[in-house]
């Protein structure tokens, strides 16, 4: 089922924008899935519907852009979105 | 063919190493004569461990240990999959430590859980754990799917009491000690987090 999930650098920054989305999204908290290797092992994982709301809002965050990176799941792979 | 070891005048763990080292072999039969008492003895231990019988023959002093593997039906040991387990959760969150992380862990613990056909037949919620099942919501719709998956969740009733939110339960049977510790003898193994 196509979805995005959002990878951290440090678990900090994971902690820091699921307390802030969790306030507005429907959000699922998961391991780093395997095929993404990169980044720490919390990851969120949230619908296409919110894509555009999350996105903005995470441009607006008070963490660092180089510190999480966004993946569209789609077709059974997972493609970094820059 | 029976093959036959003669550990007789052996001291003590000697006669038991001739024997594990048969077994390692993965023969059928074989006897081991020894002449004392003691010897028997460690060597029915060893053949009960490694699913061995074994038949005694007295002849004279010595003694004749029949060892027999057996049948493979028997033999055969439970996969890590056909396990049963338990999983019990005594905290909010996973470990000690900070709460918000530990509740994190939570809810990618149960994400996992619910990724795979291998789940617990009982996920226990105790003292402070069965906060969880009120307020993590995350964790709720996890343990939902579980549950229909066919986990049985069973919350401390005593504790939902004692933290007033008996009311606020939103997965999960209200539970005793009898049932909580009845679940934990029940299966292969118990995982607290």
């Amino acid at each position: 089922m196509e979805h995005y999930v959002i990878t951290f650098e440090s678990t900090h920054a994971a902690i820091t924008i699921e307390r802030a989305l969790k306030k507005t999204f429907k959000i699922t908290i998961l391991p780093t899935p395997r095929e993404i290797s990169h980044g720490c092992g919390i990851a969120i994982r949230f619908s296409s519907e919110d894509f555009e709301s999350i996105f903005q809002q995470l441009q607006t965050s008070p963490i660092d852009k180089n510190m999480f990176s966004i993946y569209h799941f789609l077709n059974g792979n997972y493609k970094e979105i820059d | 063919m029976n093959k036959i070891i003669d550990a007789r005048g052996k001291n003590c763990p000697i006669p038991v190493i001739m024997a594990k080292k048969e077994i390692d072999s993965n023969i059928d039969f074989f006897t081991l004569l020894v002449d004392n008492e003691t010897a028997v003895e460690n060597l029915k231990r060893l053949a009960n461990n490694s699913d061995y019988e074994t038949k005694i023959v007295e002849d004279n002093s010595d003694f004749k240990v029949e060892f027999t593997r057996e049948a493979s039906a028997d033999r055969e040991t439970k996969k890590d999959s056909d396990k049963t387990w338990a999983v019990f959760v005594g905290r909010e969150g996973i470990g000690d430590g900070d709460i918000e992380l530990g509740s994190s862990l939570l809810k990618m613990f149960f994400y996992t859980l619910t990724q795979d056909e291998n789940i617990p037949s009982y996920i226990l919620f105790m003292n402070d754990g069965v906060k969880a099942t009120t307020n993590n919501d995350q964790v709720i719709e996890q343990l939902i799917t579980l549950s229909e998956m066919g986990a049985v969740i069973l919350v401390c009733g005593t504790c939902l009491n004692y933290y007033n939110i008996t009311d606020k339960l939103k997965i999960g049977t209200v539970s005793n000690m009898y049932d909580i510790v009845n679940a934990m003898k029940a299966v292969d193994k118990v995982i607290t987090l």
